[in-house]
């Protein structure tokens, strides 16, 4: 009797309350992914299969969509356009963003913060700010167009870098490359400085030593950061809009216009189902790079 | 010990016992001697290491031995070449390499946390210093398995290091050292990050393999038990600066400071006042001295001995006896082969005696009276430390 009592005199206020939390915690847990994620998705997924039919929906599975996007060559070629951009701002980004984390990282200790900031502060920025400020930037009478004369390269200022591919390639390629550092930055801080000083001392030189040592170990972020843009490119729609003008049309304009424009949804959701499928695509190959490299 | 001889074993790690293996090329490896002459290092107006001045001879195994921050590692990376040194000068067989760059020393190093290079297999972690200096891949393959072989780690060639284990690591370290047959290995506590009785098979391993490559070791590491199992010779650092350099038995039975005499191990010590003549004035009675060091009359000097130097009940041999002392005996110890017993003698200062347990006598108990003796020549003067 004592010991019945006692049990139930600790076990009250301490256990039924953490029960009471814990079961909220799992049912947050649980849901908040169901309703926010899956379910958005599914209904994505599902609306790819009807068709409108006089304004309206019809919730018909066919695969009519995805038929009527193979079969036209502007639509697959607006994709595939798409698709070399991206690739282009990854590799651009790769490539620049490795540069500039690589100059941070060799940098003193004491600057790297200062230098990520500075070089992550586009982030804070609203988004349409940036695409004004690189419109003029770009534009016939912008800084580019009159650095580019001002040097000698340029007789006259050129309309190469604005409402065409090769704007939105520039533009995005500069939007998006904080993305691109930040990972990179990353791998080649977690680099420890004893396999630098191990190449040193076995007689490695500076080349050798980043030939063989530091490309090799920071490789994962270097993907990752490609990645990063790649699938922030495919999917970008305002940029194209903002600054592509006629010539610049990506595969994000197209899946905007049969929501903004044609309100033939079923058909957007379908590309955008095909969308999703390359971006799963691209992680998953960029996962098996990096599995392949990465071996801490 | 196993005797060096031509065939060795690595230390069986994988559960199975690693075949003797031939004697490689490599055995004609010579040593360097390395001198650093007045090294020191400051940063700002801190000082990790005074000015020091230490030959380290061809062949040799010295350690290096202090607690962390006595400058051990500092000296270490100023003979890699990781470091420049503020002042002094680093010699190689006699000439200056002080301006040498890490790359083109003849030195390579263990590190502490092995730094294998995380995308390479154990093989081609080891060739990559004949990589490096261009050798063809028939010389590199060749060397490679024999120096794998040596290791004990043949079949591990095409491991990652993510697959070794901390000891095989350190194997595979200890081969991509010794492959580009440098003058002189630097190995930074190489030992730390191993659990005791692997330290203990590599403690072995180490020392045969330097005794059969004769290159230069330069050990360094912060404990004593390991210095002195391994080394022909160990420097004692304390504070940034050398407190004794001798052989391991040298520093063990003969520390010249405080500090010295703390670190290795139990050492009873007896606070004493010195008088004339090399006698001190102690606790328990005034004792003489046999040292090379004559403190000054009047100063505050500390009398080191080693427990098991310590003597119970009279044995034949009175003649080198200091004096014979009365104790009571508070405490009995067995640990096995020897019982630590605790005495307590007059002015109630407490020593402590390790006795071979056949040897103790059979009515020893707490409480009991003993007499306790010691030689002279095993009594130090400690010096304080800096």
């Amino acid at each position: 009797m004592t010991d019945d009592s006692l049990a139930v005199g600790f076990s009250a206020p301490v256990g039924k309350p953490g029960l009471r939390w814990e079961a909220v915690f799992w049912f947050m847990v649980c849901t908040v992914p169901v309703v926010a994620v899956c379910v958005p998705l599914g209904l994505f997924l599902v609306t790819g299969f009807w068709h409108v039919e006089n304004g309206t929906m019809v919730p018909a599975l066919s695969l009519d969509n995805y038929a009527t996007f193979f079969s036209n060559p502007t639509y697959v070629s607006v994709l595939r356009q798409t698709l070399t951009l991206a690739a282009e701002v990854a590799l651009g980004n790769m490539l620049i963003g490795f540069g500039i984390a690589y100059f941070i990282w060799r940098c003193p200790q004491a600057w790297h913060f200062p230098l990520l900031v500075l070089g992550t502060i586009p982030l804070l920025m609203s988004y349409i700010i940036k695409l004004y400020a690189l419109r003029s930037i770009l534009g016939n009478n912008g800084f580019l167009n009159q650095a580019l004369i001002g040097v000698g390269l340029f007789d006259k200022a050129s309309d190469l870098f604005l409402f065409n591919q090769t704007s939105i390639l520039i533009t995005m390629g500069i939007i998006y490359l904080p993305f691109s550092i930040l990972p990179i930055y990353l791998t080649l801080e977690r680099i420890p400085q004893s396999l630098l000083q191990a190449s040193a001392d076995l007689g490695g030189s500076a080349w050798q030593t980043f030939r063989h040592v530091t490309l090799p170990c920071s490789l994962p972020g270097t993907v990752v950061g490609g990645m990063f843009s790649l699938i922030l490119a495919l999917g970008d729609f305002v940029t194209p809009q903002m600054v592509g003008g006629v010539k610049g049309f990506t595969f994000g304009r197209l899946i905007w216009s049969q929501f903004g424009m044609a309100f033939d949804w079923p058909f957007g959701a379908a590309m955008a189902t095909i969308l999703l499928i390359l971006s799963l695509c691209v992680i998953v190959a960029a996962g098996a790079i990096i599995k392949r490299t990465e071996a801490v | 010990m196993a005797v060096a001889d031509t065939t060795m074993r690595a230390p069986g790690l994988d559960g199975r016992a690693p075949g003797a293996v031939p004697a490689p090329a490599s055995a004609s490896i010579a040593g360097g001697s390395v001198a650093l002459a007045g090294i020191g290092m400051r940063y700002g107006a801190l000082r990790v290491l005074h000015p020091t001045d230490l030959a380290v001879e061809a062949g040799e195994f010295l350690t290096i031995l202090g607690p962390s921050g006595s400058g051990k590692t500092t000296i270490l990376k100023i003979v890699g070449g990781f470091v420049n040194p503020t002042e002094g000068r680093l010699l190689l067989d006699g000439r200056d390499i002080s301006r040498m760059p890490v790359t083109k020393r003849p030195f390579n190093t263990v590190f502490q946390d092995y730094a294998l290079f995380p995308h390479m297999t154990a093989a081609q972690n080891v060739g990559y210093g004949l990589m490096i200096r261009g050798r063809s891949r028939d010389e590199i393959k060749r060397r490679v398995a024999e120096v794998l072989a040596i290791v004990g780690l043949a079949e591990r060639a095409q491991s990652l290091p993510k697959n070794l284990s901390g000891g095989q690591k350190q194997r595979v370290a200890l081969a991509r050292a010794i492959v580009c047959e440098p003058r002189v290995i630097l190995l930074d506590e190489p030992l730390s990050a191993l659990d005791a009785e692997l330290r203990r098979q590599m403690q072995t391993f180490l020392k045969d393999l330097q005794r059969r490559i004769r290159t230069t070791f330069l050990f360094v590491t912060h404990d004593q038990e390991e210095a002195i199992t391994m080394s022909d010779r160990v420097v004692v650092m304390n504070h940034g600066r050398i407190e004794q350099v001798g052989a391991p038995r040298e520093l063990y039975y003969r520390p010249a400071t405080e500090f010295v005499a703390g670190f290795f191990g139990d050492n009873n010590i007896i606070e004493g006042r010195a008088l004339t003549g090399g006698e001190i004035e102690t606790p328990i009675g005034r004792l003489r001295l046999d040292t090379e060091w004559d403190p000054e009359p009047g100063s505050r000097v500390r009398l080191a001995i080693r427990p098991e130097h310590l003597l119970l009940r009279d044995s034949e041999s009175r003649a080198a006896t200091n004096a014979n002392f009365s104790a009571e005996v508070f405490d009995l110890d067995f640990v096995g082969a020897l019982t630590h017993v605790r005495l307590k003698v007059g002015g109630g200062t407490a020593l402590k005696l390790k006795v071979p347990t056949p040897q103790l006598p059979t009515d020893i108990r707490p409480g009991s009276r003993v007499d306790v003796h010691w030689s002279r020549q095993n009594m130090r003067a400690l010096r304080p430390s800096s």
